[in-house]
């Protein structure tokens, strides 16, 4: 019996039209790629296996049709694929992969092994591929389904293997995708083992909810609530967090158009502000949208390289985001809470600042789209993926002006909506951050008193630690980093429970900060160490006791003003603005007098 | 409909219930007070919908029944506010007219049929108390209780019947406070209540006339009867932490002192600490205790203390001294009993020959 092929060649006119960008960068990029192709083969069960974060070994098996040995030989060809044949194909792309390319980019630069079998193949097939050279087939057993084994990565291009970041930060990468692809593929039985341990057993799940708990143990279920919310040409779904549960990074914020992982800010952004006032400053709600868009309201330019997605009617999805949101709070909120009225969320609109790793641009630049109602799409965008935006959870940033304005002397007159001090200078009004400024002048002390401070306090009843994998392993790698902090965490089992917090933290809500120091802590190996430990003691002066009650007197607000100037203070912990200035000439320009 | 009140016992009973009425709220009802004569009863009443208020005027004449709602926060400054010692109120269906003396206040009205019915009668069996000791109980423990609403297993006081004993406990994580009574009412059952509706409950049960206070509870909400009022309060639904599990045993050295002197020197050695982070060091060897603190602005103090009664071995601790202070200012008796462990393990506070409460603080370590 011949049978017959079903990966082809591409040809020439396809190949051009196809963006040829880099499809391995690193670990999480190859499995990506391997775990795409075994949804695109219909698995209904994916084992992913990664040892020392994926240097030295990444596999991934599933239970989908398999190859036939003459297929076998072809897929690791350049531009062959099953998958497309023809440039009107390009149109209408089902599945996640197209270009014929990723297993033949991976062979040039690892050791490969492919072991496959069909359902009608009597035996399986083995092809190994070692920096691009090929061994003979051989035969094997397994099951029906194909088993990618990825060695030693880049053991031939010795500087992009120095360039791979520490094990740790690699498998967390890792990790990210895996919960990626657990939050779409409901359906499928995911299995993630690292380093030999179990970390994941996902079987198909019921609901979404299921899924996220179990992925986000620190996001309660009680505090998700579902969107359901559909207009002309969109529909959102997916699960948002009351703002019970909110988290200082924004690591718990997901985007998928039409089943397809996003990064967007300026999505994100109009989520956030469909909860108004109901989010305290720098905090973040758990997000997870699915947006369901027509085809006419994506443009799908087919960007050589870029992979961008615009959407035509960019307000009208971003208004549709906010109202989706905005109405699913009001129905968890109709009796306990004042609504959200529709003036006061337009007006915070003008003054919420959200900042995204993304730079903000016009358009929504999404990974290419393809036009199809059964969505199936490729999770990232093929080449932009730069290591530190990935892990990097998106925080503040905000520039502030580096050129060194006088000092001026500030005299405080009034107080506005107990968050702004209203303030008179030689050269017009100054207008001070007063929450900002306080968290600063906490954090001063704290790192005066650094030793006081941090001193732990031991707690009465250990708190477990609920905390998802990425936040686990941080723990158990940055322990000495919590500790000198002033954090005792006590160990049974696969159990971890804070036994000691930093004095400072007396009074105030110390298993929350501990959640979000270790999201700084992941960092660790990306950011430089100094840059994370003034962060996480950000973090502790943010959740300290030391607050101020809600309404400052003047006096000690002008006491406050005194001390920034004596230190000669600029911004917040977390890098804001302290001082916004209006000076005269700038009024005298509006009111028109010279 | 036209009532008469004695001014008194109205204002009294508007502000105890205008305590849960909400600052501000989603349905405007729900920012009032329901007043309501019907079976020769005038009752008011007013909820937030997670603690709410019954009460019963008993002073009052009226000549028909009928219901209206007033603004809460208006009402209760309007006939706290009225010269005389009666008041008249008079419904026409739209407004309501509140007069005494010379003065008369229109105050528009709400229909109570929007007024939500939060259903005072709670079901199960009743359990009888007495008022003093649940409010002594109470001062004893709210306290210790963890002040962030976001810690909600710990942001409020625990009642626990068990066969032998009502427990009342609360904690903030660092210390835990405990108080016990015996169980005569034969019900068996635990509840968490939230901080906020205990601390409403107890100012409410500090001028009850009477000492019977009924409670009976159907696991979702608790309801308390006393003295012509009802409240009714929703169980927190979060799970308060196993307590009994660290609870100290075996101790290997136990203080006793005079308390008040005590609380002295824990006063003046504070000084030398700084607010939030200080830190207390205990030092005990032989018959005295050496309290000092040491703070890089405000220098060291030190004091030492002739301990009445020294068992066991010596030892050295560190406290933050506001978790010592507070245990020890409600502490009722002359002396008070330190036991400890060892400098890695919680004290016990207790006061001397009297039994039912406790305190428990952890130590910090020492720098
Ligand atoms: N797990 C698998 N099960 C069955 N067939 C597979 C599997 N992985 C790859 N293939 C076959 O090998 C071919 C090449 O795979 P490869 O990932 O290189 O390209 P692709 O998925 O077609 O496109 P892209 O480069 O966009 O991922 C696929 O078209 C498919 O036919
Ligand atoms: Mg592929």
């Amino acid at each position: 019996m011949i049978s017959e092929l079903k990966i082809k060649r591409l040809p020439e006119d396809v190949v051009k039209k196809i963006a040829a960008g880099e499809v391995v960068t690193g670990p999480y990029a190859v499995v990506k790629e391997l775990v795409e192709n075994s949804l695109d083969a219909n698995a209904t069960r994916v084992e992913i296996e990664i040892v020392e974060g994926g240097k030295s070994l990444i596999k991934v098996a599933d239970d989908g049709e398999g190859m036939s040995p003459e297929d076998l030989l072809l897929a690791v060809e350049h531009h062959c694929t099953s998958k497309i044949s023809s440039l009107e194909d390009l149109d209408r792309i089902f599945t996640y992969g197209f270009r014929g390319e990723a297993l033949a980019s991976i062979a040039q630069v690892s050791r490969l092994t492919i072991t496959t079998r069909r359902e009608e193949d009597p035996t399986a097939v083995v092809l190994q591929v070692d920096g691009g050279e090929r061994s003979s087939l051989k035969e094997s057993v397994r099951q029906k389904g194909t088993t990618v084994e990825v060695r030693d990565l880049f053991f031939n291009i010795p500087a992009r293997r120095r360039f791979l970041k520490s094990a740790n930060v690699e498998g967390r990468m890792v990790t990210e995708i895996v919960h990626k692809f657990a939050l779409v593929s409901l359906d499928q039985h995911l299995v993630y083992i690292k380093d030999g341990k179990m970390i994941y057993n996902l079987p198909p799940a019921g609901d979404l909810k299921e899924r996220v708990v179990s992925l986000f143990p620190q996001v309660k279920r009680d505090a998700l609530a579902e969107l359901e919310y559909r207009e002309e040409g969109i529909k959102i779904g997916g699960l948002i967090s009351l703002p019970i549960w909110t988290s200082r990074a924004r690591s718990h914020q997901f985007v998928f158009v039409n089943g397809r992982y996003v990064r967007n800010g300026l999505v994100l952004a109009a989520a956030e502000r469909g909860y108004a006032e109901m989010l305290e400053h720098g905090r973040h709600p758990f997000i997870l949208l699915q947006l369901e868009l027509d085809p006419e309201m994506v443009d799908v330019n087919v960007h050589p390289q870029k992979l961008e997605v615009k959407f035509y009617e960019e307000q009208k999805v971003l208004d549709a985001i906010k109202r989706a949101i905005r109405q699913t709070l009001r129905k968890h909120y109709t009796l306990k809470l004042t609504p959200l009225p529709e003036e006061a969320v337009e007006k915070s609109e003008s003054t919420f600042s959200v900042n995204t790793s993304t730079t903000p641009s016009q358009s929504v630049t999404v990974p290419e789209l393809q036009r199809e109602t059964s969505p199936k799409f490729s999770l990232f965008p093929r080449k932009v993926e730069r290591i530190k935006q990935l892990v990097k959870p998106e925080t503040y940033e905000v520039k502030v002006e580096t050129e060194k304005k006088p000092v001026f002397h500030l005299t405080p007159f009034a107080l506005m909506k107990n968050r702004y001090v209203l303030c008179e200078y030689e050269g017009g009004l100054a207008i001070v951050d007063f929450h900002a400024l306080h968290e600063r002048l906490v954090y001063e002390d704290l790192v005066e008193n650094l030793e006081e401070r941090t001193n732990p306090q031991f707690l009465v009843l250990p708190v477990e630690l609920e905390m998802d994998e990425l936040l686990k392993s941080t723990l158990e790698e940055q322990r000495d980093f919590l500790e000198s902090l002033g954090f005792r965490v006590s160990e049974a089992g696969e159990k971890y429970s804070l036994v000691a917090v930093p004095a400072v933290l007396i009074g105030g809500d110390y298993t929350g900060v501990v959640y979000e120091i270790l999201e700084e802590l992941k960092l660790m190996g990306v950011l430089e160490k100094e840059k994370i430990f003034k962060n996480a003691l950000a973090s502790l002066a943010c959740h300290s006791a030391f607050r101020t009650g809600d309404t400052p007197s003047l006096e000690d607000v002008t006491q406050m003003i005194k001390e920034m100037e004596r230190k000669n203070l600029r911004t917040c912990p977390h890098g804001r603005p302290l001082v916004y200035y209006l000076e005269y000439s700038e009024l005298d320009r509006y009111f028109g007098r010279s | 409909m036209k009532l008469t009140v004695s001014k008194g016992e109205l204002a009294t009973k508007i502000s105890m219930v205008s305590r849960v009425v909400p600052a501000k709220a989603v349905k405007p009802v729900l920012q009032g007070i329901l007043f309501k004569v019907s079976d020769g009863r005038l009752t008011i009443s007013a909820t937030d919908l997670e603690t709410g208020f019954v009460t019963e005027v008993r002073e009052f004449n009226a000549d028909e029944d009928g219901a209206f709602v007033v603004e809460g926060k208006v009402v209760d400054e309007v006939v706290r506010s009225m010269p005389g010692d009666q008041v008249h109120i008079e419904y026409d269906g739209i407004s309501a007219t509140f007069s005494s003396q010379k003065s008369r206040f229109t105050l528009p009205t709400m229909n109570p049929k929007e007024f939500p019915e939060f259903s005072p009668d709670v079901t199960g069996e009743e359990i009888t108390l007495s008022t003093t000791q649940v409010e002594t109980m109470l001062e004893r423990t709210m306290f210790s209780a963890a002040k962030e609403e976001i810690m909600r297993n710990l942001n409020g006081v625990l009642w626990e019947f068990d066969s032998d004993y009502l427990r009342f406990v609360a904690a903030d994580g660092f210390r835990l406070a405990l108080a016990e009574t015996t169980n005569d009412s034969g019900f068996l059952g635990t509840f968490l209540l939230s901080l906020n509706s205990m601390k409403d409950f107890l100012s409410s049960i500090k001028s009850a006339s009477s000492d019977e206070l009924i409670v009976r509870t159907d696991g979702r909400r608790v309801g308390f009867t006393f003295d012509g009022t009802q409240m009714v309060v929703r169980v927190v639904d979060a799970e308060f932490p196993n307590y009994k599990t660290v609870l100290p045993k075996d101790f290997r050295t136990r203080v006793v002192m005079n308390n008040d002197l005590f609380i002295e020197v824990l006063k003046r050695v504070s000084i030398a600490a700084k607010l939030g982070s200080e830190t207390v060091k205990l030092e005990i060897r032989d018959e005295v205790m050496r309290v000092s603190a040491r703070s890089s602005d405000r220098g060291e103090a030190v004091e030492e203390v002739e301990v009445d009664v020294k068992d066991g071995e010596d030892l050295i601790i560190g406290f933050n001294p506001k978790f010592l202070l507070e245990a020890c200012q409600h502490i009722d008796t002359e002396s008070v009993e330190l036991n400890f462990k060892d400098s890695n393990s919680p004290v016990q506070i207790n006061p001397v020959d009297v039994e039912g409460y406790l305190y428990i603080v952890m130590p910090v370590r020492l720098i």
